[in-house]
């Protein structure tokens, strides 16, 4: 990696709840460099939310057991909660999955764009309003007047009227792009989007990704994006990583991924997805295992098409299948992508060579209709 | 016209032979306005034309696919032809009875043969009743059999949306989101309903999921001979399941087709907007959808019908005339309608398309 705005390591997430612990975030790892767009894929309920707040430090109720964040090569874990706060707006900001709940239903859309730009990089709970309100009347008709361009740059077609605004008087489309608006306006270095078109519709979704296109361009931000659409992740990323069940499972570039797909959950996943030319597969049998009582072996392994016993039993580390590229899975060989793994190498498990490489027509096999492998 | 690199003109041979003359289910001039009320005396102010005018038919065993986005007027469109909400007019013919005209009895009788699958599996179904008593609900209404032909036929029914027979005994609570649509979709088709109306069937579930639901529901259409009307969202997904789709905008249906025509060359400026937004996993698919449109400006009030054109305060091909009148739907190939004044002979010189 060149030169990392964010890397996650062995990062392990967990949860308290009545039926024991959830171990929902299983020792990920993935990196994000400057100017760079990665996405983390994967379906509902996968930990791509999880993730993403342990990041920004928003999941007061999780235990982080072990593992490590470092943010322009800083751990972030072991900051004290006020500098952590100093790093959320200017540094890294965030569109949560929800724009009705994200957005303070009794503050104007303005007064929440002036609260980002007066108070981003200092703790503001300290201070009375009216505190506040004296110490800041002078950068006030600035403010105002950066606000209300931003919102015009997210192309709301009337900013000072939507600057005057209560969210429920918003379509959702409106709220999304006024979230989006907040989120840029601190021009962050690492702007983290989770799935943040998931609520709109396709025509809306088309131009909310357009338009973080362009202001990426612009201020050559680092973007995280979460979806659970390969085709949008294909569409905005420079990288994808794919996750199941709190594991990353594949990594790389994004090209390549698409070129090559090699998890047989990112080839389910695949072949599951409706397209103009090719038809709908078969969908994968089966759901997400329970966090509380995960597989021993390969998280993947009640749902998969190749799986043998030993699936179930060791533990499919990431190795590395291609100069930029790892995979989760005992099909593939590979020196481990990480060093933590390499006692585990010096046993390996085998169990043949993915039949869509040996030609065989198996399961999943998604060349087989003129699928994604050209 | 029809010259742009995606166009994959649809051949004659192509066409399958599909009975318009004699439809399974056939919808006239439909119409649902819901009235709106303010002030503590609820004084009528005015009215969303949820429905306004919409036509269309559906061969005997195929699937007619209604897409446009949120609000647009799908769901009402569904709900007023099974009369789950009175249409305020028109006309809605299932198997050669008019549905409108039906008495509240007539109407409990004919339920047999139309059905409905919603969109939300979690909130469709009963959270205190077993999956057997789900599925049972249906044939104990219309007195089918006794209690062992029952059974028979819920083992029947859960083997046919591939579920393990003990999952009869379960609540909706143990199930999956994937498992309890299928539960929906073994009530819908429990007594051989000609017509099923399938809203969002799977807009609730992951992509893997989906894939299968939407094979079962194949698999039933061909076994049964069922007729589909389904509406989603997502383009990608009705390419694959429908034969003829319509496109809505406000209450009105703006493009219909068979679905190779709309998806090869669309003749209307908001259908095509709508292709151009489907995100594809392949360069092949990338190269058979237009080039991405945006769409500027505001989507017009439903309480306010917009003079002329509803589309125009969107279309960057708005033209004087799209002011004045309303388009008609004019036709544009064998089996092609779009409603856009582009297409009209006497606006040659104003209209710019392609
Ligand atoms: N019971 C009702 N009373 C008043 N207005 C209603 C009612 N039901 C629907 N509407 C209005 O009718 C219009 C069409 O709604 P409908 O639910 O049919 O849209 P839809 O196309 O199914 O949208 P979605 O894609 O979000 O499901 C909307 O403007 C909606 O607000
Ligand atoms: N605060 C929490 N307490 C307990 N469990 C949680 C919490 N937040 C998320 N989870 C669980 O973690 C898993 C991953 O959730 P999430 O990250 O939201 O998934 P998604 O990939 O859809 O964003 C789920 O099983 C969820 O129920
Ligand atoms: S490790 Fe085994 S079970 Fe897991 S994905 Fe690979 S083949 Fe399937
Ligand atoms: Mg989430
Ligand atoms: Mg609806």
């Amino acid at each position: 990696m060149a030169d990392p705005i964010l890397e996650v390591k062995n990062l392990h997430v967990h949860f308290e709840t009545h039926d024991g612990t959830a171990e929902v975030i299983n020792g990920i790892d993935f990196s994000i460099d400057r100017g760079e767009t990665a996405a983390l894929v994967g379906e509902t309920g996968c930990g791509k939310s999880v993730t993403v707040k342990s990041i920004m430090g928003l999941l007061p109720s999780a235990t982080i057991p072990e593992g490590e964040i470092r943010y322009k090569g800083e751990d972030v874990l072991s900051l004290s909660d006020a500098e952590r706060h100093s790093r959320r707006g200017k540094e890294m900001s965030m569109i949560m999955q929800d724009p009705m709940t994200s957005l303070n239903p009794v503050l104007t859309v303005g007064e929440q764009m002036m609260d980002v730009l007066k108070w981003q990089g200092r703790p503001r709970l300290s201070l009375s309003k009216l505190v506040r309100d004296t110490l800041s009347t002078g950068a006030k008709a600035e403010h105002r007047t950066r606000a209300i361009e931003m919102l015009g740059e997210v192309e709301i077609s009337a900013p000072e009227r939507v600057f005057e605004s209560y969210p429920v008087e918003l379509s959702g489309g409106m709220r999304q792009r006024v979230l989006i608006a907040i989120a840029l306006l601190s021009e962050p270095d690492l702007l983290i989007a989770d799935e943040p078109g998931t609520a709109l519709d396709v025509t809306t979704e088309a131009k909310v990704l357009d338009l973080l296109d362009e202001l990426v361009e612009e201020r050559d931000t680092s973007v995280l994006y979460i979806t659970h659409d390969l085709g949008v992740a294909r569409e905005v990323s420079d990288r994808i990583n794919v996750m199941y069940a709190g594991e990353i499972v594949e990594q790389a570039p994004t090209a390549d991924l698409f070129a090559n797909p090699q998890h047989p959950y990112t080839r389910g996943l695949l072949e599951s997805i409706p397209t103009l030319s090719t038809g709908i597969g078969d969908g994968i049998e089966g759901h997400l295992p329970d966090y509380t009582n995960p597989p021993a072996g390969c998280r993947f392994a009640d749902r998969c098409p190749h799986a043998e016993a030993a699936c179930h039993e060791a533990y499919p580390y990431p190795r590395q299948t291609g100069p930029d590229h790892a995979t989760a899975c005992h099909l593939f060989e590979g020196l481990p992508a990480r060093e933590r793994h390499e006692s585990l190498a010096t046993d390996p498990v085998n169990i043949g060579t993915a039949p869509w490489l040996t030609g065989g027509d198996a399961p999943g096999d998604i060349s087989a209709d003129g699928g994604t492998d050209q | 016209m029809n010259d742009s690199a995606y166009t994959t003109e649809p051949t004659a041979a192509a066409q399958p032979d599909r009975d318009l003359d004699d439809p399974m289910v056939s919808v006239e001039n439909l119409k649902k306005h819901f009235p709106l009320f303010e002030g503590i005396f609820q004084k009528k102010a005015g009215e969303v034309r949820a429905v306004d005018g919409v036509s269309f038919s559906i061969a005997e065993g195929e699937t007619f696919g209604l897409v446009g986005e949120s609000g647009s007027g799908k769901t009402t469109t569904g709900r007023s032809m099974l009369r789950l909400t009175e249409p305020t007019s028109g006309r809605v013919e299932i198997d050669g009875q008019n549905v409108v005209d039906l008495s509240d009895g007539e109407l409990k009788r004919f339920r047999r043969n139309m059905q409905i699958v919603h969109q939300d599996p979690a909130s469709s179904l009963n959270p205190r009743h077993r999956v057997k008593s789900i599925i049972e609900a249906p044939l104990k209404i219309h007195d089918y059999g006794d209690s062992e032909a029952r059974l028979e036929r819920v083992e029947e029914l859960l083997d046919m949306v591939d579920l393990p027979r003990e999952f009869m005994y379960r609540y909706p609570g143990q199930l999956s989101g994937g498992q309890k649509q299928r539960v929906g979709i073994a009530r819908a088709v429990a007594l051989n309903p000609k017509f099923v109306v399938l809203d969002e069937p799977t807009s609730a579930l992951d992509v893997s999921v989906q894939a299968r639901i939407i094979n079962i529901l194949e698999e039933i259409q061909e076994e049964f001979g069922i007729t589909y009307l389904f509406i989603t969202h997502d383009l990608s997904l009705l390419k694959n399941v429908a034969d003829r789709i319509g496109v809505m905008y406000l209450g009105r249906l703006v493009e219909v087709g068979d679905v190779d025509s709309v998806f090869g060359s669309p003749q209307h400026p908001y259908s095509r907007a709508l292709l151009s937004a489907i995100s594809t996993i392949s360069e092949e698919d990338e190269l058979a959808k237009p080039d991405r449109i945006t769409l500027d400006g505001e989507v017009p009030d439903p309480r306010e019908k917009p003079s002329g054109c509803a589309f125009r305060s969107r279309c960057a091909h708005e033209f004087d005339a799209c002011a004045v009148e309303e388009p008609e739907l004019y036709e544009r190939g064998p089996d092609q309608v779009a409603r856009c004044f582009l297409h009209d002979d006497r606006f040659e010189e104003g209209a710019e398309w392609e």
